[in-house]
C-alpha cells in the first residue's frame, strides 16, 4: 500500500492563491485518483508560500486488470475482415472466440503499476487548480512559476516531467535559511521540511504566529492581517518593534492605520487601555535586530508623515479645508465638491422633514453636511485614504463642533460595502443617505450609469447604501425626487440582495415591485408580506388574479352599472370589490367570490352591454388585486 | 561598496552587465517609468531574446512635493532590468544583485509580496511582486504578460529598483536630501532646485491649453508615422502624449470622465505602434 507525495514547488504564491489551492486540492486529488482507478485511502494537503503538497496514503500498488470483450464481425465474414479485427486487438485470428453468431476479442487485460498512472494524477492537480489570477511563463500557466516538483511513491522518486520541471526527491527549504535537501516519504514530509526551516502546513504556521503574538502582548488585528500573514512566511518569527511614545499624540486610529494599511503590523493594546508604543510583526527570518530596526524605521517614517499631516491639518482647521472644496472636481463636469456640499444641505432638510426627524437631528445633519467633505483636502487623508470621514470627525471635534455633528461626519461614508456597518446616529444616517443619493442622481443625470461590470463611480454600492439605510431606519424617500426617475429602478434593484438574504424570493420581489410602488420601504414591506403569506391562500389569490387579467384582456377598469348585474354571484363580487382589499388577507377573502363568479356567470354574455359590464367588473377585480402585487409574477 | 548613490548605480550596472545585459542609457523624452522606454515596451514584443539594464529618470509630475517630502519627487531614478525570456533562476539572480550593492540578504527579511501591475495606457500588464526588505518596498518584480495589447511569448521579466529608497537605506539616512550622490555632493546639491522648480511648473505654471493641444497634435502625428510604417517615431509621439496627459493631470485639468477617454486614446495608439513594430521586426508574428 504505497504512499504518494506530490510537492509543487513555486515562486512565492500570493496569499489568496494559497487559500484557493488549499480549498481545491483535496477535491482535485480525490477526483484524479478516482479517474486513474486508484481511489480510496487517506488524503492530506499542506500549503505554504512556495509549495503546495498533496499526499495520498495507502494507494493500491497497481490498478487491477480489467477483462474486456469486444464484438467483431459476423462469424463467417470474409477471412480478411476477421484477420483485420484480430490484428486490431493484438490477437492471432485463431484466438478469436465465437458466440451468438459473431466473433469476439476477449482480453483479460493486465494490471497497471501505480507509477504509470501518476503523470496523469499530478497533471490533473497542476492544471486543475482554478486561481482567481494566473500567469504564463515558459513552463505553462499557474499562479506563479513552478520551479521544482517532488513526486515520491514511498521512498522512490518518480521522474515525471511536467510544467517544465522534472519530478524527483529533492525539495527546496526556506529561501534564505534552508538550502535544499531530500524528502523521505509522505509520512516524513512535514518533518523533512521542518529540518529545512519550513513549516509546510498552514495550521501549524498559524498556531506559531498566534502563540508568538500572544506571548508578546495583547495584540489586535482590526483589519484582519493574520489570515494573510500565515501565507507570507515559511517559518514565522514574531518580533516586536517600538516607537517613540510621542507619536501617541496622534488619534489612535491614525496610528493603527499606519501599522495596518499596506504594512502588516499588529498594534498592542490592553483591554480598555491606551495603545502601547510598540508593535508586533511576523518576520520570515533574518537577523532579528536588523529586521526589527528596518521595520521600526519604516513605521516611524509612516508615523512621521501622519504627524506632519495631522499637525498641519489642525493648524488649517476644518473650516478652512471646507473652503477649499471648490477646487476639487466631482464626477468630471459635475462641478466641484463645494457644489455637492451646497446640494446636500437641502436634501438633508427634506429627508428630515419627510420623516419627521427632530430639529436637533436636522441641525446636526445640516451642519455635518457642510463639513463632511472637508477632510478630502486634508493631508492625513492624502496619506491614508482609509481615514476619510474619520479624519473629518477628528478635525470637527477639535474645532468644537457638537458630538452629533462629528459622529455624522465620521459615519457618512457607511456602509462602505454590501452588508457593511450602517451609520449609528440618526444625523449620520440622514447625511449618508443624502450624500449617496446626490452621487447617484448626478451620475445618472450625466449618463454615467454603470455598464456591465464597469461601475467606476461606485454607483451600485451607493444605491445599495441608500436602500440599506432606508430599510434600517424605516425612512420614507421619494426616489423620483431624490435620485431621478431614470435611477429609480436602479435603486430598487438594490433591494434584491438584502431581501433575498432574508429568504424572500426573486419572484416575490418582482411581484411586489409590479404593484407600482417606488418607495423602497414600501416595496420591501410588500415583498416581505408576500413572502410571509406564501401558501394555498396566496396561490388562490394568484390564480384568481391571473384569471381576471386573462379574461379582462384589453378592458379597462371603470364604473360597473348596478342595473345590469343579473346574477347573485356578480352582485356579490361587485359589492366585495367596491372596497378594494388593503391586505393580502383581505385579498384572499375575496377569492371565493371571484371563483363563484366564474362558476356561475357567463362573462361573454350574448348581450353586449351585459358583457361589457361584466368585463369591467373583472377588470376592476384585477386592478384591485394588482394594487397589492403583480401576482402574475409568482410561480404557478 | 555603495557609500554613494552613484556608486550604488555603478554596482547595479556592473552586475547586470555581467549577466549579459545591454546597458542602455536613459531615454531622451519624458517617461513615467522605465517600462515606457522603447528598450522595454517595444523590445518585449515578439520572439527575439533581449537583455537590457538602465537607469531611467522617471517623470511623474503629480508626485512632486517641491522637494519638501523626504522621498516623494516628480523625478526619481528607477533602475530597470529586462530579461527576455525570464530565466528560471531569476529570483536568485535578483537577490544576488542586492548582495552586489552591499546588502547582506540573509541578515534581512526579504519577501516577495504579491503585486500585479497594469499600465492601461500601454495596454500592458503583468504579475509579480513588490520586493520588501524589512518592511520597505525596494523593487517591483514583474513577469510581463501583455504589451500593446499583444499576449507576450516568450515572457519577459522586469525588475524596477527604487534607487532612492535603496540608496537611503545603504547610507542610513532618512531623507533623500541627505544622501551622498558622490563623495563630493549630496542629492540636494544635484536635484533639490530641480524638484522645487519643476513642482512649481507642473502644478502652477504649465499651460493647460498648450498641453491639451500637444496631446491632440502628437496623437495625430503618431497616426501619420504609423501609416508611414515608422513605429519608432510613432512611439516617441505616444510618449509625448503620455507626458502631456500627466501634466494636465497634475494641473487638475483632466475631469474624471475625460480621464478614461484620454487613456483609451493612448492605449489605441500604443496598440497600433506595437502592431506596426511587429510588422517591421517580425512580420510573420502578426500575419
Amino acid at each position: 500500500m504505497p504512499d504518494l507525495l506530490v510537492e509543487i514547488g513555486c515562486e512565492e504564491l500570493p496569499a489568496a492563491a494559497c487559500r484557493q489551492a488549499e480549498a481545491q486540492l483535496p477535491g482535485l486529488l480525490e477526483e484524479a485518483l478516482a479517474k486513474a482507478g486508484i481511489g480510496s485511502g487517506e488524503r492530506r494537503v499542506h500549503v505554504a508560500p512556495r509549495r503546495l503538497a498533496a499526499i495520498a496514503l495507502g494507494l493500491p500498488a497497481e490498478r487491477a486488470a480489467e477483462r474486456s470483450e469486444v464484438r467483431g464481425p459476423r462469424a463467417g465474414a470474409p477471412e480478411q475482415a476477421l484477420a483485420g479485427f484480430a490484428r486490431k486487438h493484438g490477437l492471432e485470428p485463431a484466438r478469436l472466440e465465437h458466440r451468438d453468431g459473431f466473433v469476439w476479442a476477449i482480453s483479460e487485460g493486465s494490471a497497471t503499476p501505480v507509477t504509470d498512472l501518476l503523470a496523469d494524477v499530478v497533471r490533473a492537480l497542476i492544471e486543475g487548480i482554478q486561481f482567481a489570477k494566473s500567469m504564463r511563463w515558459e513552463g505553462g500557466r499557474f499562479s506563479r512559476p513552478i520551479r521544482w516538483l517532488v513526486v515520491k511513491l514511498d521512498d522512490q522518486p518518480v521522474p515525471l516531467r511536467l510544467a517544465g520541471v522534472t519530478g524527483g526527491g529533492t525539495t527546496f527549504g526556506h529561501r534564505y535559511e534552508g538550502g535544499h535537501g531530500p524528502v523521505g516519504t509522505a509520512a516524513t514530509y512535514l518533518d523533512d521540511l521542518r529540518a529545512l526551516r519550513v513549516m509546510a502546513d498552514a495550521a501549524e504556521r498559524r498556531a506559531a504566529v498566534v502563540s508568538g503574538l500572544d506571548a508578546a502582548g495583547p495584540w489586535a488585528d482590526p483589519v484582519g492581517k493574520l489570515d494573510e500573514v500565515v501565507y507570507l512566511v515559511e517559518w514565522p518569527v514574531v518580533l516586536e518593534g517600538r516607537f517613540d511614545p510621542g507619536y501617541l499624540e496622534l488619534p489612535e486610529r491614525v496610528v493603527v492605520t499606519a501599522m495596518q494599511s499596506h504594512q502588516r503590523y499588529f498594534p498592542v493594546r490592553r483591554e480598555g487601555a491606551a495603545l502601547e508604543p510598540r508593535f508586533l510583526f511576523v518576520a520570515n527570518g533574518g537577523d532579528p535586530d536588523v529586521v526589527r530596526a528596518g521595520n521600526e524605521e519604516v513605521l516611524v517614517g509612516r508615523l512621521d508623515d501622519a504627524r506632519f499631516a495631522y499637525r498641519r491639518d489642525l493648524e488649517r482647521g476644518i473650516g478652512s479645508m471646507a473652503q477649499e472644496l471648490g477646487r476639487v472636481s466631482f464626477l468630471g463636469g459635475a462641478g466641484s465638491l463645494a457644489d455637492k456640499v451646497e446640494r446636500l444641505e437641502p436634501i438633508v432638510g427634506r429627508l428630515c422633514e419627510q420623516n419627521k426627524l427632530g430639529p436637533d437631528v436636522a441641525a446636526a445633519a445640516g451642519r455635518a453636511a457642510a463639513l463632511c467633505k472637508a477632510d478630502l483636502v486634508s493631508g492625513l487623508v492624502g496619506e491614508f485614504a482609509d481615514l476619510e470621514g474619520y479624519a473629518g470627525s477628528v478635525y470637527a471635534r477639535s474645532a468644537g463642533e457638537d458630538e452629533a455633528v462629528c459622529a455624522a461626519i465620521e459615519e457618512h461614508h457607511r456602509p462602505t460595502e454590501a452588508g457593511g456597518t450602517l451609520p449609528a446616529s440618526e444625523a449620520g444616517a440622514v447625511l449618508a443617505l443624502a450624500d449617496k443619493a446626490d452621487t447617484v442622481a448626478v451620475a445618472f443625470s450625466r449618463g454615467l450609469e454603470p455598464t456591465g461590470s464597469r461601475d467606476p463611480y461606485g454607483l451600485r454600492r451607493a444605491a445599495a447604501g441608500i436602500v440599506a439605510i432606508a430599510l434600517d431606519r424605516g425612512y420614507r424617500i421619494d426616489p423620483g425626487a431624490l435620485v431621478g426617475d431614470g435611477a429609480t429602478a436602479f435603486l430598487l434593484d438594490r433591494l434584491e440582495p438584502i431581501l433575498l438574504d432574508e429568504g424572500v424570493t426573486v419572484e416575490e420581489l418582482r411581484a411586489a415591485r409590479g404593484a407600482g410602488a417606488a418607495e423602497p420601504v414600501e416595496v420591501a414591506a410588500r415583498a416581505r408580506a408576500l413572502h410571509a403569506f406564501a401558501g394555498p391562500a396566496r396561490d388562490g389569490v394568484r390564480d384568481a388574479y391571473n384569471r381576471c387579467v386573462r379574461i379582462a384582456g384589453e378592458t379597462a377598469p371603470g364604473a360597473v352599472d348596478g342595473a345590469l348585474l343579473q346574477d347573485a354571484a356578480e352582485r356579490e363580487l361587485a359589492a366585495a370589490v367596491a372596497e378594494p382589499p388593503a391586505t393580502l388577507e383581505a385579498a384572499a377573502a375575496l377569492v371565493p367570490a371571484v371563483n363563484r363568479f366564474f362558476e356561475d356567470v357567463l362573462v361573454m354574455a350574448p348581450d353586449e352591454a351585459v358583457r361589457r359590464n361584466r368585463l369591467t367588473l373583472v377588470a376592476n377585480v384585477a386592478a384591485a388585486l394588482g394594487r397589492l402585487a403583480d401576482f402574475g409574477r409568482l410561480p404557478g | 561598496m555603495a557609500h554613494t548613490f552613484q556608486g550604488m548605480l555603478s554596482g547595479l550596472q556592473a552586475y547586470w552587465e555581467e549577466q549579459g545585459c545591454t546597458i542602455m542609457q536613459p531615454y531622451h523624452t519624458e517617461v513615467g517609468a522605465g517600462t515606457s522606454n522603447p528598450a522595454t515596451f517595444l523590445r518585449v514584443l515578439g520572439s527575439r531574446p533581449w537583455r537590457t539594464a538602465y537607469v531611467e529618470p522617471s517623470i511623474r509630475p503629480d508626485d512632486g512635493r517641491y522637494g519638501e517630502n523626504p522621498f516623494r519627487f516628480q523625478q526619481f531614478y528607477q533602475y530597470q532590468v529586462i530579461l527576455k525570456p525570464a530565466p528560471a533562476d531569476i529570483q536568485d539572480r535578483y537577490l544576488t544583485s542586492l548582495q552586489a550593492i552591499g546588502i547582506d540578504v540573509p541578515r534581512h527579511d526579504v519577501r516577495f509580496v504579491e503585486d500585479n501591475w497594469e499600465n492601461p495606457s500601454l495596454g500592458a500588464s503583468g504579475l509579480g511582486w513588490e520586493v520588501w526588505m524589512d518592511g520597505m518596498e525596494i523593487t517591483q518584480f514583474t513577469y510581463f504578460q501583455q504589451a500593446g495589447g499583444f499576449e507576450l511569448d516568450p515572457i519577459s521579466v522586469e525588475l524596477a529598483y527604487g534607487t532612492e529608497r535603496l540608496g537611503m537605506y545603504l547610507q542610513g539616512v532618512r531623507r533623500a536630501h541627505d544622501m551622498r550622490w558622490s563623495e563630493q555632493v549630496s542629492w540636494s546639491d544635484v536635484l533639490l532646485q530641480n524638484e522645487r522648480q519643476m513642482s512649481a511648473y507642473n502644478y502652477e505654471l504649465a499651460d493647460v491649453e498648450v498641453y491639451a493641444r500637444h496631446f491632440d497634435d502628437f496623437e495625430a502625428e503618431a497616426r501619420r508615422c504609423i501609416e508611414a510604417g515608422l513605429p519608432l517615431p510613432a512611439y516617441d509621439c505616444v510618449l509625448k502624449c503620455s507626458h502631456s496627459f500627466n501634466l494636465l493631470d497634475a494641473r487638475r485639468a483632466v475631469a474624471v470622465t475625460d480621464r478614461a477617454d484620454y487613456i483609451l486614446r493612448m492605449r489605441r495608439l500604443a496598440q497600433a505602434v506595437a502592431r506596426a513594430y511587429l510588422e517591421v521586426e517580425e512580420p510573420e508574428a502578426v500575419a
